[in-house]
């Protein structure tokens, strides 16, 4: 059974917009403003299966982080229903929060002041556990997320990742069966990234715990996702396993070299240049298919080359790429039926 | 000298769009300086209770001393030391020093956008209300000239003096405490509330020699022409100038911004480093 | 993790929910001692400026509305009291504004408990202490003054005048908080109900007609210093059996406000996309 059943969820917000200049600005004192009507999530279904990481992408303001508001019961669909768990948790609110924990990556639940222990500590008394079975999930947390060393240290004194790796513990005390990270490795450093990444992959093997992952970042879902929904402008773009998004849309790469002097014609085998900016220049290749060792190589041959790095495709580009090929498909087909 | 100005009058325009932008929190201001005003109006009333005159001041006198504190009250309304403080705390302050600019100058050009549009939306809305029900005395014409002056003369005390207390955010890593230090001070020593003259004499010569006076009680008694009492060191100017005594009180609360400018430069030049490693 | 609870154990649940995040409050407060000392010395200190200015008043007269000073001493006091355990123990509720404007509000709803409990949990500000010292210190002074015998039954007055504004207050404050989610960022209301509140520093006869209207209805404020002083040194214009007004008004009060915070949290619409 299904841990969490979205159907044709749509979500409309009124926006109220602010005039430019003085002028606008002393008229907002007396006008009422019409609100524009935006939706931030159209007709999108889909599920999360137990024992699953399920990726949630897109780019910022894509509507990712109202998805997760609506599973967690905290706004209504406009129209649609969503069932956690199988029931509304926007109408039993206290029952699904009972039952999922959250980490909302930019903001953290743990008191400030305090040690994270001290919060773990309060969340006992705030879902009403058991004593003895807390404490022993606690101490399993605790091992799992690498938490010893700094358990006793104030929250304020923590850098991110660490911060973000208690707030993960926080979350999971009251041994809930899913949980939405949103957004979780924002500003944490690269090396504390892969480290939390790992830290989410054991969660979920361990224990078994559901995950919700959102993020716009292509690596956290790599590692992580056994199935990713893309959305775009709050509609389903893609839906399925991670392999096939990557094999289809993902492929692209920059490599940027620095060259000692501009360069003027350079001739490529395989690659294309897609921008020249001084001593830079950009090629543009398709992983798996055409080598980037070769390409530098090549470009090595003709010129010296001072450095040099390789630029996966943002997730926005992914995203735009596909919902291209997706209008492009259309168009096709609307050309083929007529 | 313009170019320099058109910089900061960014930050003047800036400021007061963002202030307008708060349609509710605008209304609500003005009807808090109402109830304020009214509330002293009241107060008085009571203590007056039908009596001529109390400390030197006659019942249409004092009515007239508390619509122009309030006109005075509103304008002051700002509050650099919240401003200051709260950007130090948040380190929001990095944005403003980064800036090619100076940074107190910054923060004084925001405070003069806030203090004309407080006097113009919060100050004179209440003194009007007050002059149309409330006993006044008008004022010869030739005392609004210097009134305006002295007004500016508080805006700029206010400013300096807060400026200086909020320097203290460095040490001690907190400025909520510090705005209640001001209230407490402002309460206090500036005749906001209790107009000078009816404070005990050794309390008043003390009042009289610290800058506070010259926020409230300086440019309330120069609007009403004659005050019924000057500060020492405005008689000491009056007498050896042979000016009257409100020109003197002006020049008096010239006289302390220029003290309380330069140790606000001092004061800066010791703790803009530390403001620096805070922010960002 | 769900238990089937009986209403008596979700009460003690709650219960011990609240104590262990105030301790834990209280706790974070004195991880800061020396500013929480230093804060509350100026809020003390704050307040004893508010009576000196009094003072200084009563240099030049003798009595204010029939009023003298201890009198008015006494009806500071209650004003300063009216608020004490509101700060030491709900003040928390304050901060729903700020939660909704920035978002944050969100993090109280994924809690399985009703999101009052979480806000008046966030803090402690224990100023609230300081007020309760100091109100009772000027209260005793004050009292000494005018040879008012404390009697058990003025005791216990004193008590339920107490709790009672501070209900009233809690009630208040829960009301303005609510406002927040239908205008967002409405700080103001609140200023607004504490410029009202400094006209109860005052007897309210001193007032006009439409004064005392809002401040008997709409902000009933007088019924959490004046009458209680009133009917405790059995002034004039409040006759003795109004003593229970105090504790009706203010649980109306609660209970509107509770009901105007429930309908606010079913409007409410997240910010942010």
């Amino acid at each position: 059974m299904s841990l969490l059943v979205a159907k044709n969820v749509v979500r409309q917000f009124e926006v109220y917009e602010t005039k430019a200049g003085l002028a606008g600005a002393i008229a907002g004192l007396f006008q009422r403003r019409t609100p524009k009507i935006v939706r931030a999530v159209d007709d999108l279904s889909f599920s999360i299966e137990p024992g699953e990481v399920l990726g949630l992408i897109g780019a910022n303001g894509a509507g990712k982080s109202t998805i997760v508001k609506m599973a967690t019961g905290i706004i209504r669909p406009t129209s649609g229903s969503i069932e956690l768990f199988g029931t509304d948790p926007f109408k039993h609110r206290i029952q699904a929060a009972q039952q999922y924990g959250v980490v909302f990556g930019q903001r953290s639940q743990l008191w400030w002041d305090l040690s994270p222990h001290e919060t773990f500590r309060a969340l006992i008394s705030i879902y009403d556990l058991e004593e003895a079975s807390a404490s022993k999930q606690i101490a399993f947390l605790v091992d799992v997320l690498e938490l010893k060393d700094f358990l006793n240290t104030p929250v304020r004194q923590l850098s991110l990742g660490q911060r973000v790796r208690c707030d993960i513990a926080a979350a999971l005390i009251h041994e809930p069966r899913l949980i939405f990270l949103d957004e979780p490795t924002v500003g944490v450093d690269v090396l504390g990234k892969e480290r939390l990444r790992e830290h989410i992959r054991l969660i979920n093997q361990e224990r078994k715990v559901s995950v919700l992952l959102t993020s716009h970042e292509m690596a956290d879902i790599e590692r992580l996702c056994h199935r990713v929904i893309v959305i775009d402008k709050g509609r389903l773009a893609f839906s399925g396993a991670l392999e096939s998004l990557r094999e289809t849309f993902g492929r692209e790469r920059q490599m940027i070299l620095e060259l000692r002097e501009a360069p003027g014609d350079l001739s490529l085998s395989s690659g294309t240049v897609s921008k020249r900016e001084g001593n830079k220049v950009t090629i543009v290749f398709e992983a798996g298919k055409q080598s980037a060792p070769e390409i530098l190589a090549e470009v090595a041959r003709q010129y010296e080359v001072l450095d040099f790095h390789i630029r996966e495709m943002p997730i926005d580009q992914v995203i735009s790429a596909m919902y291209q090929r997706q209008q492009q498909a259309r168009a096709a087909e609307s050309v083929v039926r007529a | 000298m313009t170019r320099a100005l058109s910089r900061y009058g960014v930050f003047v325009k800036l400021a007061i769009q963002n202030k307008m932008s708060f349609r509710a929190d605008f209304w609500a201001g003005i009807g808090e300086a109402l109830l304020t005003f009214c509330l002293g109006i009241y107060l008085w009333r009571a203590i007056y209770a039908g009596r001529e005159e109390l400390a030197g001041m006659s019942y249409v006198d004092m009515t007239t001393y508390l619509i122009v504190a309030a006109l005075v009250r509103g304008a002051l309304s700002g509050s650099p030391i919240a401003a200051i403080g709260s950007a130090y705390m948040s380190g929001a302050n990095a944005a403003d020093m980064l800036k090619p600019l100076s940074y107190p100058m910054i923060i004084l050009a925001r405070e003069a956008a806030e203090f004309a549009l407080h006097l113009l939306f919060r100050g004179l809305p209440v003194f009007f209300a007050g002059v149309a029900f409330v006993p006044f005395h008008v004022p010869e014409f030739v005392s609004l000239p210097l009134f305006c002056v002295s007004l500016c003369f508080a805006f700029l005390l206010n400013f300096l003096l807060q400026f200086l207390v909020a320097q203290l955010v460095v040490y001690i890593h907190t400025w909520s405490g510090l705005t209640r230090f001001w209230a407490i001070l402002v309460t206090f020593s500036t005749g906001a509330l209790v107009p000078l003259p009816f404070f005990p004499p050794l309390l008043r010569d003390v009042l009289y020699c610290l800058p506070f006076h010259g926020m409230f009680y300086t440019p309330v008694t120069i609007f009403r022409g004659t005050p019924p009492e000057v500060s020492p060191l405005a008689e000491l100017i009056a007498s050896a100038t042979t000016l009257p005594a409100t020109a003197a009180m002006v020049l008096e609360q010239a006289a302390w911004c220029g003290v309380l400018a330069l140790l606000a430069q001092a004061a800066w030049r010791c703790s803009s480093q530390r403001f620096m490693a805070q922010g960002g | 993790m769900l238990r089937a609870r009986t209403p008596a154990q979700a009460l003690a649940s709650t219960l011990r929910c609240y104590w262990e995040m105030q301790s834990m409050n209280v706790r974070s407060r004195l991880s800061y001692a020396r500013d929480t000392w230093l804060e509350s010395l100026l809020f003390m200190i704050q307040q004893f400026a508010g009576l000196m200015l009094l003072w200084v008043i009563f240099t030049r007269v003798r009595t204010i509305a029939g009023w003298s000073l201890p009198e008015m001493a006494f009806l500071y006091a209650l004003q300063i009291l009216s608020m004490s355990l509101y700060r030491l123990m709900f003040q928390g509720v304050r901060d729903t504004t700020a939660l909704v404007a920035q978002g944050t509000f969100d993090m109280i709803l994924t809690k399985p408990r009703h999101p009052l409990l979480l806000l008046t949990c966030r803090r402690s500000n224990t100023n609230g202490l300081a007020d309760l010292v100091f109100g009772i210190a000027v209260l005793l002074s004050a009292s000494a003054r005018m040879d008012f015998v404390w009697t058990v039954e003025r005791v216990l007055l004193l008590f339920l005048f107490v709790v009672s504004a501070n209900v009233l207050i809690i009630g208040l404050m829960t009301a303005q908080a609510a406002i927040s989610f239908w205008l967002i960022r409405f700080t103001a209301l609140h200023d607004i109900i504490m410029a009202v509140r400094e006209f109860t520093f005052y007897p309210l006869s001193i007032y006009g007609a439409g004064i005392r209207i809002l401040m008997y209805t709409a902000i009933p404020l007088a019924f959490a210093s004046y009458i209680p002083a009133a009917v405790l040194l059995g002034k004039d214009d409040i006759p003795f059996e109004w003593w229970i007004a105090p504790p009706l008004v203010a649980l109306a009060c609660l209970m509107g406000a509770i009901g105007v915070f429930q309908l606010g949290l079913r409007s409410y619409k997240s910010t942010g996309s």
